[in-house]
């Protein structure tokens, strides 16, 4: 017994970023998907080279150099998911180095995710809500007894927890002094707690009898108390929505998953776990239900060509293409799926693609001699590259069509230079 | 609106009630139609995060100006430094452009806008704005105005300089083009033939389905159509010296208009207005962005385009009257619009909210219905149908001074 190659790219694709011929062949060993599963949640493996050190600062050199080194990351890695969930909070968490002005406090952040991720949704949460890089963006840091202020006390309920129509404008009111007092040390580093400054009366929050709410209580209850079941959905659909395919709170699918990350004590790893586990993860509706995101396309096709990001991609590329790291253009986060469908983003995709096959031709060249191979041949070392293990029909034929027409042109030469860009503008590979 | 359009909005109306959003997007004609000198064009800018209209339009004289300061305390800014604006109201320091403007006549300001329901999230606040219904629904107003032409399905009817489409301007058939500054455009060179073969298969890609879901169905149909419009596009300035931002995404959005590739409606946006911090200094600089934005897009617009284009501002929210310990402002309920271009009809078009009877939860009232704004805006400027655009009836601002193309 052993998990159909279909079902192994799957679960590579969703998992992490991209399907090569290796990772196809050794995860199709598996004897099943439970046993597939445990090894792309084989966390163990996770590289230990540190992120790089930066400037207490606006710096894009810095920036960029953060930003080429997680995606090199991302391309390189054997344990997809964690870069997956890092990526998934930073986008849940948001925040902008052009607010903070500080892209150190962003990569500290960033490794709280990386250490956190995959652990307990509290401590994950609670981390986060004192984490400098967020008192800054929220502006809880300013938020003192006399004049609260509901910047991150709303946001803490609609986007980080329990989403919109589970609160209402009353708790967001007592939230925002609930959370009074939460402030920075005087360097901006790092989080101290100022009584003087914290509103310590009676607040009445989610309908409960009244107590002197302070900050971290509030998480507690939300997640572990009175909210815990609302909450637990609200997660579980938002990462079920990034795994398998696009889902609300209320889904039937999402009642059953969240149950169990509430038995798991709220461990995301095990919430990560029973979604791959899930039968709808493996249905026919979870398949190519997602349309990859600009970082994952470009990460994907970078891999496909054995081209480290360093050569392959500006740091203009990326802010084209709509999804810069540390940069959010606001607190909603990037959007998904229907968000990278448009004329614009075909036009910044190929852009991008006419530029990096000149580094693919004249540095891996992965298609080296194809100008002399059969179109059948040029077609299939295509696909297998890109690991689209089932193109449609169409797709085959019009690749086929391509090296033929480029053969009968005398333009044969120019197949090894040209495939990279047709292959990572065919459909099959900008969905996952 | 002259009875060409008129007539020309309503058979394509028809045609597209008749066969609605059936037609695969694959076999949607291609091709954009120049506009006739009497159509109006619309520039929609987006101030994401909640614009604080007590910082954009200040008090500064009478009652408002003894409930404003006693709001917002020392951060009150100084009567005496507003650049004009009405009698008792003057602008943001900031706005001294806008304000020469507004004394020429040139700026509608709608103050106390606002949708019968607060909606105090960031997310739903700005879909409601940009789709004008409470509830949610996918498709923004603008784009529903422009599924009603002939030539739908067009992207470059509707371009976002940006990464992304906002809602404002996606339809249930249209699509716009997104346009980030400084792409180009590949494939658009008819002397590369080895291109040339690659981006008609490209193009063929959408020949039939991939078998791989609808939204792989969808990228092949947007590559094709991408392909399309990239010819039309090229020589098109995709960047510009202004400096990157809002500046900069308004003279790309002049160039558009100037190109007449059939564009009707550009949107643009602008972040960073969810001032719970520092809002004095915050805004003083965003506000300075936009004002120096607006000059620079007039001065980019070619000279027989300026009677047939209009600048409308809009915001999700307002923000609260009340100060917070940060020296900023929590999300609030009504907020201000702008109509801006020599055809308007200049002045302040509402009343502006009480800032003495609010809320329970303290926030400005509204005093308008935005749809108020959007309606004359649809039917006096683009040629369409408010009623069947906004699901409903409301009675028309008179924003509008004289229609496209000619001179109030």
């Amino acid at each position: 017994m052993s998990i159909s190659s279909s079902d192994a790219a799957h679960l590579l694709r969703r998992s992490g970023y991209g399907v090569t011929t290796a990772e196809l062949d050794a995860l199709t060993q598996a004897a099943d998907r439970q046993t597939a599963v445990d090894r792309v949640l084989a966390l163990q493996n996770t590289p230990t080279d540190p992120v790089p050190t930066v400037d207490d600062s606006i710096n894009f050199v810095d920036w960029w150099r953060t930003t080429t080194w997680w995606m090199e990351r991302m391309r390189t890695t054997p344990v997809g998911i964690v870069e997956k969930m890092t990526l998934f909070w930073h986008d849940h968490f948001v925040s902008s180095m052009i607010k903070v002005m500080s892209i150190e406090l962003g990569v500290k952040q960033h490794k709280l995710f990386r250490d956190l991720g995959m652990g307990d949704f509290e401590a994950l949460t609670q981390a986060v809500a004192v984490d400098p890089n967020m008192l800054i963006y929220l502006d809880n840091w300013l938020n003192m007894s006399w004049g609260p202020q509901e910047n991150f006390a709303r946001e803490l309920m609609e986007l980080f927890t329990l989403g919109v129509g589970n609160y209402d404008e009353n708790d967001v009111a007592a939230m925002a002094r609930a959370w009074t007092g939460h402030g920075l040390t005087g360097d901006f580093h790092n989080y101290q707690y100022y009584d003087w400054a914290h509103d310590g009366g009676q607040k009445s929050l989610f309908g409960l009898p009244a107590r002197a709410w302070n900050g971290p209580e509030t998480i507690t209850e939300i997640v572990r108390g009175s909210k815990a079941e609302v909450s637990s959905k609200f997660i579980t659909a938002k990462v079920f929505s990034i795994l398998a395919y696009p889902v609300e709170p209320d889904d039937p699918a999402v009642a059953p998953i969240a149950a169990q990350f509430r038995a798991a004590g709220l461990d995301i790893t095990a919430l990560v776990r029973a979604i791959l586990l899930s039968d709808e993860f493996w249905s026919p509706r979870a398949r190519f239900a997602l349309v990859r995101s600009p970082l994952e396309w470009v990460v994907a096709t970078l891999k496909a060509l054995d081209v480290p990001v360093s050569d392959g991609i500006l740091d203009t590329d990326v802010v084209a293409m709509g999804q810069a790291p540390f940069l959010h253009p606001h607190v909603g986060g990037w959007g998904a799926n229907e968000a990278w469908v448009s004329t614009g983003a075909s036009w910044t995709r190929s852009d991008w693609l006419s530029r990096v096959r000149w580094v693919s031709y004249y540095s891996s060249n992965p298609f080296a001699g194809l100008e002399s191979a059969t179109p059948a041949e040029v077609a299939d070392e295509g696909f297998r590259r890109f690991g689209i293990i089932e193109p449609s029909s169409n797709t085959y034929s019009v690749v086929e069509n391509w090296a033929a027409q480029l053969r009968s042109d005398g333009d044969a030469a120019y197949i090894p230079f040209n495939l990279p860009m047709i292959m990572a503008l065919t459909p099959e590979f900008q969905v996952s | 609106m002259t009875s060409l359009s008129r007539r020309r909005f309503l058979q394509a109306a028809v045609a597209a009630s008749a066969v609605g959003a059936t037609i695969p997007r694959w076999m949607m004609p291609a091709g954009a139609l120049p506009l006739a000198s009497d159509e109006g064009m619309l520039l929609v800018v987006n101030l994401g995060g909640g614009l604080d209209s007590l910082s954009l339009l200040v008090p500064s004289d009478g009652a408002r100006r003894s409930a404003y300061e006693a709001a917002r305390g020392s951060e009150a800014l100084a009567a005496g430094s507003l650049p004009p604006a009405t009698v008792d109201h003057g602008f943001n320091p900031s706005l001294t452009h806008l304000s020469n403007r507004f004394s020429a006549g040139g700026v509608a300001l709608v103050d106390g806008i606002g949708l019968p329901e607060s909606l105090r999230s960031h997310s739903l606040s700005t879909a409601a704005v940009q789709s004008a219904s409470l509830t949610p629904i996918p498709t923004g107003w603008l784009g529903r105005h422009l599924d009603g032409y002939s030539d739908r399905g067009d992207e470059l009817m509707s371009v976002a300089v940006s990464s992304t489409v906002p809602l404002h301007v996606r339809g249930d058939v249209n699509q716009a083009a997104a346009m980030p500054p400084g792409t180009g455009m590949w494939g658009t060179d008819p002397n590369n033939r080895v291109d040339q073969t690659t981006a008609d298969a490209v193009r063929a890609f959408s020949n039939s389905p991939a078998d791989h879901g609808p939204w792989a169905d969808l990228i092949a149909a947007t590559g094709e159509r991408a392909l399309d419009k990239a010819s039309l596009s090229v020589g098109l300035p995709t960047s510009s010296t202004a400096p990157r931002g809002i500046r900069q995404d308004m003279e790309i959005a002049a160039h558009v208009f100037n190109a007449d590739i059939g564009t009707r409606v550009v949107a643009v946006g602008a972040g960073g207005y969810d001032t719970h911090g520092s809002q004095n200094t915050k805004t003083a600089h965003l506000l300075g962005e936009l004002d120096q934005a607006i000059e620079g897009f007039f001065a980019t617009l070619a000279s027989d385009r300026h009677n047939r284009v209009m600048v409308l501002v809009v915001s999700e929210f307002g923000r609260k009257p009340g100060l917070t310990s940060s020296l900023g402002s929590d999300h609030g309920y009504a907020g201000i619009s702008m109509l801006i271009g020599p055809n308007v009809a200049g002045g302040l078009h509402s009343e502006s909210p009480s800032l003495t009877n609010l809320d329970a939860q303290d926030c400005m009232i509204p005093t308008i219905d935005l749809r108020s704004l959007y309606a004359p805006v649809l039917d006096g400027w683009l040629g369409g149908d408010s009623n069947a655009v906004l699901g409903g009836t409301y009675s028309p601002l008179g924003v509008i001074a004289a229609s496209p193309g000619t001179n109030k």
